[in-house]
């Protein structure tokens, strides 16, 4: 089912969770939803770092928006991948499943799932774009994301 | 340190605004805001224009600047008329930045973007055709530096 | 006379560190510095978090010059309420500020630049009723410095 910005928005604000990264290693995760463009687009940044905060292992800045045809895609740029433009594959409500090749060769997919109203789940992994499909059984990143909703000391 | 593309193109982070003169012989009013991202590893541009009476807007576009291990500059973009492209630096003089890339439809979009004075200047032109058509009227705008907040060519990002 | 924010341009950008609290308890520290209003103020977005990833204190300030050209500095905090803080003077490397919230704490807060890529911040609240000599338990401090992402190795 073909999927408008609109039905992102209730994603905007700010999530975070710890997960594990591609390599295994463990990530501490924040991403941010952020309407842009006047509503029309929805702009995501997304951090994985170590969980010491020393080392940004990965980040992601990206906007989700309709091309004139109506189909959306997302304009981003990885520290790791570089620029890239990826499509929104079809699917469930409550999925923001994107795909696409960077400069580099490499495929990417990303796929945020809203599993109940205060969870995502976050999935990604990257290959070579000349493996073929079977590789993606192999390891992804995974993260469960939860609002950031900010800590308040326990009522007496 | 700041990054090569902050090295190169720092002073032309901000907001800048200013008259524009669509292809179609329309007028507005364009606003153009880069930031850095991820500290100077890329850097955003987010554009707008607007009718100028009433305020209106017109067009909306997002994209990234960043180098490609030849260091030249690669501007994937987004324009709510045109879509998405990626762009890649054209050999210019060392003071401009030429891109030039495809769009659906068998199209081509070159921009041609330059800083002087506090002063931005930009065109572009659509094309048929693998090569953009040189006569084919285009967009141009200049536009002034908003705000007082500069930092020095190659300062941190 | 030239622009006070001009000497806070040099911090725009991502920052991340950790720090610690009262407590003891270890924190992770985010923040942002980026231009708003037009490159006419400097705006500040801390995050604090603990544990798997909860945030313990969320911080956005705004700096802005007055009329009269002198810096005033205005936000928001997840536990703190609305802050109206006033820099106090200091060395030229260093932004202090402290002024009340609407919870009724008195609120400072400060970032000092170690070098080019690292500043230490510290935060202290205290209840603005607090008699004279007070000293307050602790507060926070972190030392943060500019995010620099991580490379794929080279072939």
């Amino acid at each position: 089912m073909s999927r408008r910005v609109a039905d992102y928005l209730s994603w905007v604000g700010v999530w975070a969770g710890v997960g594990d990264t591609q390599a295994g290693q463990q990530t501490a995760i924040r991403t941010d939803f952020v309407a842009g463009l006047d509503g029309t687009s929805l702009q995501m940044h997304f951090e994985a770092w170590d969980t010491e905060f020393k080392t940004l292992y990965h980040g992601v800045r990206a906007v989700l928006a309709p091309a004139p045809s109506g189909v959306l895609r997302a304009l981003g740029y990885s520290t790791i991948h570089g620029p890239l433009i990826l499509e929104l594959t079809p699917d469930d409500e409550g999925v923001m499943a994107l795909a696409g090749d960077s400069r580099a060769n490499n495929h990417l997919s990303v796929t945020f799932v809203q599993d109940a109203p205060g969870e995502l789940l976050f999935t990604a992994f990257w290959r070579s774009a000349d493996k073929s499909a079977q590789a993606e059984d192999g390891p992804r990143m995974t993260c469960r994301l939860k609002p950031a909703t900010p800590w308040s000391p326990p009522r007496a | 340190m700041p990054t090569r593309l902050i090295k190169r193109f720092g002073d032309w982070l901000g907001t800048w605004r200013g008259t524009c003169e669509f292809s179609d012989g329309r007028a507005g009013l364009m606003q153009f805001r880069l930031t850095s991202v991820f500290n100077g590893e890329a850097i955003q541009v987010d554009t707008a224009s607007y009718i100028p009476e009433s305020g209106a807007p017109m067009t909306r576009g997002s994209g990234f600047f960043s180098l490609d291990r030849q260091g030249r500059v690669v501007n994937n973009i987004y324009a709510d008329y045109l879509g998405f492209a990626v762009l890649v630096e054209t050999p210019d003089d060392p003071e401009v930045l030429s891109l030039e890339g495809g769009l659906p439809g068998n199209m081509t979009l070159t921009v041609t973007m330059s800083v002087a004075n506090d002063l931005m200047t930009l065109s572009s032109r659509v094309g048929e055709g693998y090569k953009s058509a040189p006569g084919r009227p285009r967009t141009y705008t200049q536009m002034k530096r908003v705000g007082p907040i500069q930092r020095p060519k190659g300062d941190a990002p | 006379m030239t622009n006070p924010l001009i000497r806070l341009a040099a911090w725009i950008g991502d920052w991340a560190g950790q720090g610690e609290v009262a407590d003891g308890t270890e924190i992770l520290f985010r923040m942002q510095v980026s231009s708003a209003a037009e490159e006419n103020a400097v705006c500040f977005h801390m995050e604090s978090w603990i544990g798997e990833m909860q945030l313990l204190h969320g911080l956005r300030l705004i700096l802005a010059p007055r009329p009269d050209r002198s810096l005033h500095c205005m936000g928001f905090s997840t536990r703190f309420g609305m802050v109206n803080l006033t820099p106090t003077p200091d060395d030229e490397d260093v932004l202090a500020l402290a002024g009340p919230t609407t919870s009724g704490m008195q609120l400072s807060f400060s970032l000092i630049q170690q070098d080019a890529d690292t500043l230490i911040a510290t935060g202290m609240a205290r209840p603005q009723d607090a008699p004279p000599g007070f000293t307050a338990a602790g507060g926070t401090h972190g030392t943060l410095r500019r995010v620099t992402p991580w490379r794929p190795p080279g072939p």
